[in-house]
């Protein structure tokens, strides 16, 4: 098939709706980090469950008047706001390496998207902790955040849709007693250094 | 084959008018600078050519402020859209012909 421009016209058209609709430099190291940050985080966490449980004092009582439980929330959401900085800082020079804008209608929707279910399921999260069915924080944690991604993946790199799908599945075993803290591990970390690293390998930044 | 050469729209015959019709079919509204950054054309060129399409009646201008700083959006049509659309099955079915 000789090149034709009417061809031409139709590859040019493709591009400019996927560049215009997408936010294409989502970097490797915006997986890798977090998921690294994630094991950190669960381990200290173990750790601190574990010295507690020695010490004589130590409660089981889910309420913030137990330092523990205050402990590791101030744990999960140091992991949180510095995964969510060191996602944009590592898609935001990856952009400007890209020479791409670094605030497109393609980033507003995609961040736009992501929030909701990621703030139905901490507000869900903080009625399942308050209420005490700590059983419950490793499901409902992972299949939220695999809604938000999948939303996220109408707006970004398509193949997003699978980790959400993955984190979604994996909120199936982290029902079951003695999964929870498996399961973060798995979905939080394991499956975001493998998901950033293979993104890696594929785009070269 | 005539008649599907007949059917290109004479508004899209420029590269440059293209891509400001892909960007607005899948975007609610695109701002000047954003077509800068997606095409590598400049000011005067993309102006030009917006201003053809907006004779046309195939986008729409809207004027706004950010503080003090003038914000140019544009819109396509719903004449546009239809446009568009008609242009691109032309340009599919030239390509099927040519094989």
């Amino acid at each position: 098939m000789n090149p034709n421009p009417y061809s031409d016209d139709i590859a040019h058209i493709r591009s400019i709706m996927e560049k215009s609709s997408r936010f294409l430099s989502l970097s490797g190291w915006a997986g890798i980090l977090p998921g690294i940050y994630a094991l950190i985080g669960l381990t200290l966490g173990l750790f601190m469950m574990r010295d507690a449980r020695s010490s004589p004092a130590f409660s089981s009582d889910y309420s913030l008047s137990n330092p523990l439980f205050v402990k590791i929330i101030l744990l999960a959401l140091a992991v949180l706001i510095l995964s969510l900085l060191t996602s944009w800082i590592a898609c935001m020079r990856k952009a400007r390496q890209n020479q791409q804008s670094t605030w497109t209608p393609a980033i507003r929707n995609m961040l736009f998207y992501f929030s909701i279910p990621l703030v139905t399921g901490g507000i869900i999260l903080i009625w399942v902790m308050s209420r005490e069915y700590t059983g419950l924080i490793a499901p409902v944690m992972l299949s939220f955040y695999g809604l938000a991604l999948i939303q996220a993946s109408h707006f970004t790199i398509r193949s997003i849709f699978w980790l959400g799908l993955i984190e979604i599945a994996l909120a199936v075993p982290a029902g079951i007693s003695g999964f929870g803290i498996p399961a973060l591990a798995l979905g939080f970390g394991v499956a975001h250094i493998v998901y950033g690293a293979l993104q890696l390998k594929n785009v070269p930044s | 084959m005539k008649d599907w050469i007949e059917a290109l729209d004479k508004n899209f015959d420029n590269r440059i008018r293209l891509g400001i019709m892909a960007a607005l079919v899948v975007n609610d509204a695109v701002d000047f600078n954003t077509f800068k950054e997606l095409m590598d054309v400049t000011d005067g060129n993309l102006a030009s050519h917006l201003k053809g399409l907006e004779a046309s009646s195939y986008i729409t201008v809207q004027k706004t402020f950010i503080g003090r700083k003038p914000l140019t959006r544009y819109k396509v049509t719903r004449q546009g859209r239809k446009a568009f659309e008609t242009h691109l099955q032309a340009l599919e079915k030239l390509i099927k012909n040519h094989g």
